[in-house]
């Protein structure tokens, strides 16, 4: 319930075509949001961007496949990681302490079409 | 990153986080400062691990090779003395020996030791022989004798305590053969047990408040944590735990780390050398 609160806070949908997510860190600096975004065979990549109305602590997202991962920070913007079709893991967490409400977007897609692209939150 | 240092320390260490003493492994490297650099490892725990403790410091570590400072030395003076003539040797110290010569022809000569300059730190009484010769001017032995040995007889191994003084006399005579004694020749062996500086080898991290420049997660199955320098424990048994070592401002940064694979009673359990998937 949290989360939908806070993706309507952010002026964001629930619409699963437009690939949105979000959530809300609790205030422990260990807590960890952490997807699972499958991506269709045909997928070359997976977009993903994450932003949040907060300024500190930092918030920064992982993005892993197979043995590469990334890290992407909200000053980092939109990011093309050209990892293929299969699963990505998202990790969301942040440099301190303090409840971060954050809301991301992702896409599969190929070259610029978008692919079938599904979540889980695992945790 | 260029630099990969891989330690295991056999030695027990006691983390202030974990009560019970455990092995570690460690590793240090450099994070570059490349847009969304993130270093990669893979961490196998083996056996009856319950979880894995991992731990993150700024800085690099500090491998060390440590040398005590040598312990002031442990010393004898000796003086021989005969009427008014005076013969000093100084500084003889553990391990050592030195001669004192003194030309005071045939009588009574008297040897005084002490122990001044002695590091009074060291409570250990010092240890020591004495042998002596009475000789003629040309060097052949004359009559010689002490309560303290027989002439040219290394004494018996004596003791003296710090701040103590020991006198012994010694007397030279005529020898049927070799005539008048000219000198009489002492040497004072310093029996003491040399005390070597200890050298041993020790890795520090160079701790430092967490900045929160750096920040690492570590994963396993549908489970993560996150620490920007806490200790954390990850409770998810045993097999592969993944760690990712990143930073939120995207600044260049040296770091160490610290792991090790415990059981439920927080004991060791079998922890194996990290594997770097990604090096950035």
């Amino acid at each position: 319930m949290k989360r939908f609160i806070f993706l309507l806070f952010m002026g964001l949908s629930f619409n699963s075509l437009a690939h949105d997510d979000g959530g809300v860190l609790s205030e422990d600096v260990t807590a960890v949001d952490y997807f699972m975004v499958s991506c269709s065979a045909d997928s070359d990549r997976m977009y993903f961007r994450i932003s949040t109305p907060t300024t500190t602590p930092l918030l920064s997202a992982q993005v892993m496949k197979g043995n590469f991962v990334t890290n992407i920070p909200t000053s980092r913007g939109g990011v093309e990681i050209l990892q293929g079709g299969g699963n990505y893991r998202i990790l969301v967490n942040k440099n301190g302490a303090g409840k971060v409400g954050y809301a991301f977007e992702y896409h599969c897609e190929n070259g610029g079409e978008h692919t079938e692209t599904s979540i889980n939150q695992l945790q | 990153m260029k630099k990969i240092v891989q330690k295991t320390f056999l030695s027990l260490i006691a983390l202030s986080a974990i009560e019970s003493a455990l092995a570690l492994d460690s590793g240090t490297q450099n994070l570059t400062a490349i847009e969304g650099a993130t270093d990669y490892f893979k961490i196998n725990c083996a056996g009856d691990t319950d979880h894995l403790n991992f731990k993150l410091f700024e800085g690099e570590a500090n491998n060390s090779v440590v040398e005590t400072p040598a312990i002031p030395p442990q010393l004898f003076n000796a003086k021989l003395t005969k009427l008014k003539l005076t013969s000093t040797v100084s500084a003889i110290e553990a391990g050592t020996e030195k001669d004192i010569t003194l030309k005071g022809g045939n009588g009574a000569y008297t040897l005084t030791l002490d122990t001044f300059g002695t590091n009074l730190s060291v409570k250990t009484a010092q240890t020591y022989a004495v042998q002596y010769q009475c000789l003629n001017a040309k060097g052949n032995v004359t009559k010689g004798s002490s309560t303290l040995t027989k002439s040219g007889i290394e004494s018996v191994k004596k003791t003296l305590a710090n701040n103590k003084t020991a006198k012994y006399s010694i007397t030279c005579a005529k020898d049927a053969k070799n005539g008048n004694t000219s000198s009489l020749v002492v040497k004072l062996i310093n029996k003491t047990a040399v005390i070597k500086p200890v050298t041993s080898s020790s890795t520090q991290a160079m701790l430092s408040a967490p900045s929160g420049d750096l920040t690492a997660q570590v994963i396993k199955a549908a489970t993560a944590k996150n620490t920007t320098g806490v200790a954390i424990d990850m409770q998810n048994g045993s097999g592969n735990y993944d760690v990712l070592v990143n930073s939120s401002t995207n600044k260049a940064l040296p770091y160490h780390f610290e792991y090790s694979c415990l059981n439920t009673k927080n004991v060791e359990a079998k922890t194996s050398p990290f594997q770097l998937l990604q090096d950035q």
